[in-house]
């Protein structure tokens, strides 16, 4: 052994050197962006962002953009739409990466953590809100206002990407629920299907499910069910809304500030006693797990009528009986479902927000991006006739029509935390779903649940920005 | 006469001597580097790092700001933390036992000259090697409550009506545990079975003159000498328990209603899903703090059980 070159002298100093290293890299701030503040009343506002008007870029470079997708199936006709823009703009050099959904948002989370992030992304509703209000997207309202006209959208596509008033995403295509219903099935049972015009309610729902519910000669299991709870908490809040509960006091707001949980209010606990009771008392929706393993239930035809979102018209094209769609039923008090949209969204760490922006809209105007909003068949976020009308025309024996009606009343429940909080509503409705609490105590403990995670999350967050 | 040159000969010896020596060690150095570098970058860093975290307020896109012990003791003083301790000592309590029973059975079964003995001992090592969500599909199917083989088997043989498996309450867990202990008996199986392989026979011998008959055999001769492997499988079904993450997040996702929710898919949860790091980390050291109790518990007990030859 070398004098004074100990192993453990090594060693130790190699540790002590690396750790050191490492702290200190994983210890660096990134760029903070301009804080989101949050007002009990009023708009959230953000700080002017002097790079709006600058760019990172060099004169006579080209700038680096990169958009991620988790659309990964549209791969196909998306991705000419994007070469047709690399090649269009000679000032931009663009490359994409389509990410699949189980993957995308960690992987989101990594590189924004790295501050490296995609200077665009393709976003969904459910984790919108978690990056405008930790200062990871960049404030576009100036823009969107510029350049679009509001009413050429769907209301619901709109108010999912509001936050009090400004907008950090654009629309591109919409997640609508709807009723899709097996018309072979309503035929042979000789049993008149929900109408197109979706003019119906829950218990026109519950009398057409009953009705069509066959049972196995020994009773002992269901072989075709009429129709389907809601049981996801997402769709439930909001028919809880369509008859006339209200499950928030306060205003409801996407930051949470002010916001409490008021399960409890009586319309609430009936929506959810009825649609627990579709399982539990008249035994025309399959209980949760029936369908484990298997394919689609609708598809192989063991399901009469179920609710899915608006991409199911294209997925249920190839399906080997009639079928059609049409609005989820009215409530007591208005008729309404589920929309969330799919928006496109620019990183606050962008260096070339201008070519970013040239990119979206590229990406959502009729004229470049068409061969995705038509091609895939996915619902447009856009209401105008240039892009309806095709999108109406694609699916000509289908009752796309009610997708266009349900868009204009959707309601959307994400907000900050709704991962957490969504978590701790659903583990108390489950418990509802299962037959093992009645609906009036599975509120009640949903609303204490629902506000503790209320609590923790406002607390976390606010401590987290530096509130 | 000069003893200078002997000297200065003596020094430049000592010296080449150190040069050659030091020249054999940094070529051991630059070979072990690259693992050294590998455990301080991606393992001593990171858990080191993680330490630091479990202190913070860390969303992951934001800064982390210290909190101190807030996330051990608010953690320590929620309900939702001691439902998940239950979930995964109930896993525990059941896994282990079960699951150390049957690979030892299998074990003494396969601890035999018997033609294409290798093959059984391979087909009960495959599902140890076998592709979790592959696995997790199949698994999903044998308990599907309609259709699945098992309630058919259940109906068929005993004119049971199945529960609803991994949509009940009260069955989802024992579901969990036998998915878990079918994972797991063939890693668990090879080590009985390596034990089994030393135990001498001329103790065999000795048993069967002393009027041992089989079960005496294995009570009085391979058990007791089987037990240092025993204890090796205990300490390491334990750790492994409260570390279950695969069967929980392929099977049921902590449901339903949170009866299958373990730590480690809620460490999963609050860190991956929720935006809470520095939680994520507190509940992983809690974790690693009470499997270290456990463990050092079970090393205290074992000199009054685990017989060393």
């Amino acid at each position: 052994m070398a004098h004074g070159w100990s192993r453990r002298k090594v060693l130790t100093g190699a540790g002590i050197g690396g750790a050191a290293a490492l702290l200190a890299a994983c210890g660096a701030t990134p760029t903070q962006a301009p804080a989101v503040v949050l007002q009990p009343t009023g708009a959230a506002t953000q700080e002017p962002v002097s790079s709006e008007a600058t760019s990172a870029v060099a004169p006579g470079e080209k700038a680096k953009l990169l958009y991620w997708s988790y659309l990964t199936y549209t791969e196909d006709s998306e991705a000419p739409i994007l070469k047709a823009f690399d090649e269009a703009k000679s000032d931009i050099d663009l490359s994409w990466e389509y990410v699949p959904w189980e993957q995308y948002w960690q992987k989101l989370g990594t590189t924004l953590a790295a501050g490296n992030p995609p200077d665009v992304w393709n976003t969904a509703p459910n984790l919108y809100f978690e990056y405008i209000l930790r200062r990871q997207l960049t404030d576009i309202t100036e823009r969107v206002k510029a350049d679009y006209n509001f009413d050429n959208w769907h209301p619901a596509a709109l108010s999912g990407l509001d936050l009090q008033g400004r907008y950090y995403g654009v629309p591109r295509n919409m997640d609508l629920l709807a009723c899709y219903f097996n018309k072979t099935l309503f035929d042979q049972a000789g049993v008149e299907p929900p109408p197109l015009d979706g003019n119906w309610t829950w218990d026109d729902y519950l009398e057409k499910a009953a009705a069509i519910v066959k049972f196995h000669n020994k009773g002992d299991r269901t072989l075709t069910w009429g129709g389907q709870s809601i049981q996801s908490w997402i769709n439930l809040l909001i028919e809880m809304e369509s008859n006339g509960g209200q499950w928030w006091k306060g205003e409801f707001r996407r930051d949470l500030v002010g916001m409490e949980f008021n399960i409890t209010d009586p319309p609430c606990c009936e929506t959810l006693k009825f649609d627990s009771d579709l399982i539990n008392t008249h035994k025309v929706a399959p209980p949760a797990g029936e369908f484990t393993g298997q394919a689609d239930p609708f598809l192989t035809g063991q399901l009469a009528i179920t609710q899915s979102y608006s991409w199911s018209v294209g997925a249920y094209q190839e399906v080997p009986f009639e079928w059609n769609l049409t609005q989820v039923p009215k409530g007591k008090v208005k008729q309404t479902a589920f929309g969330g949209c799919d928006g496109l969204v620019m990183s606050q760490a962008c260096e070339a927000k201008e070519g970013a922006w040239s990119l979206m809209r590229w990406l959502i105007d009729p004229e470049t991006g068409a061969g995705f909003l038509i091609g895939e068949g996915v619902m447009p976020a856009r209401r105008d006739k240039v892009v309806m009308d095709p999108y109406l025309a694609k699916y000509p024996d289908k009752n796309v029509q009610a997708l266009a009606d349900a868009a204009d009343k959707a309601g959307n429940p994400f907000a900050l935390g709704s991962g957490e909080w969504g978590q701790a509503l659903s583990d108390e409705f489950d418990k509802v779903y299962l037959g093992n609490t009645p609906a009036e105590e599975g509120c009640a403990s949903a609303t204490r649940s629902g506000n503790a995670a209320l609590d923790r999350i406002r607390k976390e967050f606010q401590e987290a920005i530096g509130g | 006469m000069s003893t200078a040159m002997p000297v200065a000969r003596s020094a430049a010896t000592a010296r080449a001597r150190r040069l050659r020596a030091l020249r054999h060690n940094l070529s051991c150095y630059a070979y072990v580097a690259p693992l050294i570098t590998n455990l301080v970058f991606l393992s001593t860093g990171p858990v080191l790092y993680s330490f630091f975290i479990s202190f913070t307020n860390w969303q992951i896109v934001l800064p982390p700001v210290w909190v101190g012990l807030r996330n051990y003791t608010g953690q320590l003083a929620s309900p939702e933390f001691w439902t998940v301790m239950w979930n995964t000592f109930y896993y525990t309590l059941g896994y282990v036992p079960l699951s150390m029973i049957v690979s030892l059975v299998m074990a003494i079964f396969v601890n035999q000259r018997l033609p294409l003995i290798s093959l059984f001992r391979s087909l009960y090592f495959l599902p140890v090697v076998s592709s979790g969500i592959a696995v997790a599909l199949v698994w999903g199917w044998i308990y599907q409550p309609t259709f699945g083989v098992l309630n058919w088997f259940l109906d068929a043989a005993f004119s049971i009506q199945g529960p609803r498996w991994l949509s009940d309450m009260r069955w989802a867990m024992p579901a969990l545990i036998v998915f878990g202990v079918w994972r797991s008996m063939g890693s668990n199986m090879i080590i009985f079975l390596a034990g089994l392989q030393g135990v001498p026979n001329e103790l065999y011998e000795a048993a069967r003159i002393d009027g041992a008959d089989r079960l005496g055999e294995i009570r009085f001769v391979t058990l007791p000498l089987l037990t240092p492997s025993i204890f090796f499988v205990l300490i390491l079904s334990v750790i492994g328990s409260f570390q279950v993450w695969e069967a929980t997040y392929l099977l049921t996702q902590g449901g339903p209603a949170k009866a299958t929710l373990t730590i480690s898919y809620f460490i999963y949860q609050q860190a991956f899903l929720w935006f809470h790091m520095g939680i994520g980390a507190a509940l992983a050291y809690i974790l690693f703090f009470i499997i270290a109790i456990v463990t050092l518990v079970q090393f205290r007990l074992q000199r009054r059980w685990v017989y060393y030859r």
